[in-house]
């Protein structure tokens, strides 16, 4: 298949300050690609210039192609919203809405003109069982999500993400807030969408990274040090950084 | 919950299992082989052994890299470390297959020799050994798995009898040299089997209990 | 990034400083012989006049508070913090709200008494604009900022527009910060109210009792509605700490 995202020679800069070093990759379909890498190496740069989030930020600029389907990403004729709904992202920390559980996860349809009830309706339902979150709250559909664990909230952010009805679904360490007991249902959650949409997953957990990613990438001072399948990567890497890395002698 | 590694882990169990009815099946074609002087069948025997190896590739990467990727403890690490023996012993156990296969087309050069020991009941006795080395992993029985080390014994004796008795039949007709040193080795062939049915066996048993058996005593 | 502020920031006093000094000269140069508090031809007492005049301010202020509003959307969504009109605007508005509601006051009572632009409804309404334009858009460019970027962010992810984040997210999420800072210029307005008022009162007072007491009805009301609204602003602000 051919690959459903293109980077070729991506370079990124806030101000003056070079944030990413020449970076090219594919993004193949269906699969689980997880970014890998300590902190402030460039993960977040990477996964927002792909759904053009980074356009908020005011220095921003990058060179380099990115093509989503073959087109032009940052071409004056994709609006930078349907991009960010196409390329639907989950941040670290639950962020939800003052609205109710229905409301959240409603939004998204609401926001593309959708405006039928029993649409609505449906695609709510739908995608709180994606996300494994319908036995909890099918009778407080309508309360504040307030009462939700964090990892129930992150799961009511993906469920939020799903009803945008993305190709793309993107994480920016969901599991950093969430304690360990809530990692396992996360992941399996994570193995289930990858039948659905094509999953970007970022995560200073190396070992996250190694359950749950088919393709793995290893950021490093803003350079792309080496991405292949994450089996070769934390069996066989070429590059003794990455060796050091997923041997946890680094970062 | 379904949890991933399970999943693996049991795709990796049919995979083995898999590996170890194709080796069944040579060992059962090997034997078929000598015990009819089947040719063709012997080479189908021989033909086997690429595809074997190449599955024992497979297996074995596969457990590196869910060692890699899940870094299992416990039962599931007992169970990957196993894997791998098990993996190697029957890449071991079809070698040999391959080996009694070559022996059965040596022996069609020569004349048959008299039957001095009762071939289709020890052939028998170590098909079933094989069989339920690999039932011992399916069930995860430790008792099976441990009683495979006393049959060996029994499987040791008969081929110590049996090279005497050979010694005895060759002096007597020195012109079968060489069908005997065939016959013996496929003897030694089917002795190795016993063992690396009894080397299974330790590694269910090393899984179930945990415990390592390979180098005590039998009794 | 610091020094073009700098630069900005001291053009702004700048041209303040010229504005005011045009202004004094101007000023100054009016003959003020014959318009010692007559009033123009209308000769009515000066505080009356006042009054009518404030009433019609209110509608006037309420234009200006929305139009600040608007204003202050305008520079925060889609002015980003490096635009050169943004940099250039904003030192007018931060020194400009920084000024004491009493200088307004005293202006206004300046322009009143001495009738200096042509009519006073003019005057009154430009002091009014220079009131209410520079802190409203001050405290709702505070109140839109200080809305959580993360819910922003994830009304962008799931492919909110511009105008659909900006109405259903930062608007409702701002409101009450914004209604303080409304209640906040309010409160200032009605200060330069009470000065003006207290002032030409005092011009024209004969110190007896009786008009002490009625300058302090005037102008006790409206000290009375400062102190409401500024209590109120204090306590519909979200506590952004
Ligand atoms: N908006 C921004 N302006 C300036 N520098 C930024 C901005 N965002 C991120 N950076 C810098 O880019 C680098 C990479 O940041 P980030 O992509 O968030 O790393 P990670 O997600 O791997 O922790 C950091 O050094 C950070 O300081
Ligand atoms: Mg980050």
């Amino acid at each position: 298949m051919a690959p459903i995202i293109e980077v070729q020679n991506l370079n990124v800069w806030f101000g003056k300050s070079r944030i990413l070093k020449n970076l090219s990759f594919d993004i193949e379909p269906k699969q689980v690609t997880a970014f890998i890498g300590p902190s402030n190496c460039g993960k977040t740069t990477v996964i927002r210039s792909l759904n053009r989030l980074n356009d908020l930020q005011a220095d921003y600029r990058h060179t380099g192609e990115i093509l989503f389907n073959g087109k032009e990403l940052y071409s004056n004729k994709n609006r930078a919203s349907e991009i960010a709904r196409k390329i639907s992202m989950v941040f670290e920390k639950p962020i939800l809405f003052k609205k109710s559980i229905y409301e959240n996860v409603a939004y998204s349809v609401r926001i593309r003109g959708r405006r039928q009830m029993s649409l609505i309706n449906n695609i709510v339902d739908e995608c709180l069982m994606k996300v494994q979150l319908w036995n909890d709250v099918k009778d407080k559909l309508h309360t504040d999500p307030n009462f939700l664990s964090i990892g129930q909230q992150q799961q009511l952010c993906i469920a939020r993400a799903l009803a945008a009805d993305p190709e793309i679904l993107i994480f920016d360490e969901p599991c950093a807030q969430l304690d360990a007991t809530e990692t396992p249902k996360f992941e399996s959650i994570l193995q289930s969408l990858k039948q659905q949409v094509t999953i970007i997953f970022v995560t200073n957990k190396r070992r996250q990274a190694a359950r749950v990613s088919d393709v793995a990438g290893f950021l490093y001072n803003g350079e792309l040090v080496e991405i292949g399948k994450t089996e070769q990567i934390f069996t066989t890497p070429t590059d003794t950084r990455t060796e050091n890395y997923v041997t946890g002698r680094l970062g | 919950m379904q949890n991933h590694l399970d999943t693996e882990l049991k795709s990796l169990q049919y995979q083995l299992l898999n590996m170890g009815g194709i080796a069944e099946n040579m060992l059962q074609d090997a034997i078929q082989s000598i015990l009819d002087r089947d040719e063709s069948l012997a080479h189908r025997v021989i033909a086997l052994d690429d595809s074997v190896d190449k599955l024992e590739n497979e297996i074995e990467a596969k457990c590196i890299n869910i060692i890699a990727r899940y870094q299992p403890v416990a039962f599931e690490l007992r169970f990957l470390t196993m894997s791998l023996r098990v993996n190697q012993n029957l890449e071991r156990l079809a070698d040999k297959c391959v080996s009694i296969a070559r022996r059965s087309v040596e022996l069609l050069e020569y004349p048959p020799i008299e039957p001095f020991v009762d071939l289709p009941s020890v052939c028998l006795l170590i098909q079933e050994m094989v069989k339920d080395s690999l039932d011992s992993l399916v069930h995860r029985d430790a008792g099976l798995a441990e009683q495979l080390r006393q049959r060996d014994n029994k499987v040791d004796e008969i081929y110590e009898k049996t090279v005497s008795e050979l010694c005895v039949i060759l002096s007597r007709h020195p012109e079968n040299i060489q069908a005997g040193i065939s016959i013996l080795l496929l003897f030694r062939h089917l002795e190795r089997v016993g063992d690396i049915a009894v080397n299974i066996g330790e590694e269910v048993y090393y899984l179930v209990k945990g415990e390592v058996i390979r180098h005590s005593n039998t009794d | 990034m610091d020094k073009s502020k700098l630069l900005y920031n001291s053009i702004a006093v700048l041209i303040l400083l010229i504005v005011l000094s045009i202004y004094l000269i101007l000023t100054f140069k009016t003959p003020v012989a014959d318009s010692s508090l007559s009033f123009g031809s209308m000769k009515v007492e000066p505080i009356t006049l006042l009054k009518v005049r404030l009433f019609w301010m209110i509608p006037i202020l309420f234009i200006t508070v929305i139009l600040s509003i608007v204003f202050a959307f305008i520079i925060e969504e889609w002015l980003s913090p490096t635009n050169i009109i943004r940099q250039i605007i904003e030192p007018y508005i931060v020194i400009l709200s920084g000024i004491p509601s009493m200088i307004y006051g005293l202006l206004a009572v300046y322009h009143v008494v001495f009738n200096l632009i042509s009519s006073s409804y003019t005057s009154l309404t430009l002091i009014l604009i220079l009131l209410v334009i520079p802190t409203t858009t001050l405290s709702t460019q505070t109140a839109i900022r200080n809305v959580d970027t993360s819910i922003r962010n994830a009304a962008y992810a799931v492919g909110g527009t511009k105008w659909q984040v900006i109405f259903d997210h930062v608007l409702p999420l701002s409101a009450l910060d914004i209604l303080s800072g409304v209640c906040y210029t309010i409160s200032r307005v009605l200060t330069v109210t009470a000065v003006c008022i207290l002032v030409l009162n005092l011009l024209t007072s004969d110190f007896s009792t009786l008009t002490v007491i009625n300058i302090v009805n005037n102008v006790g009301i409206i000290l009375l509605l400062v102190l409401i609204f500024s209590i109120i602003a204090s306590l519909i602000k979200k506590n952004t700490g």
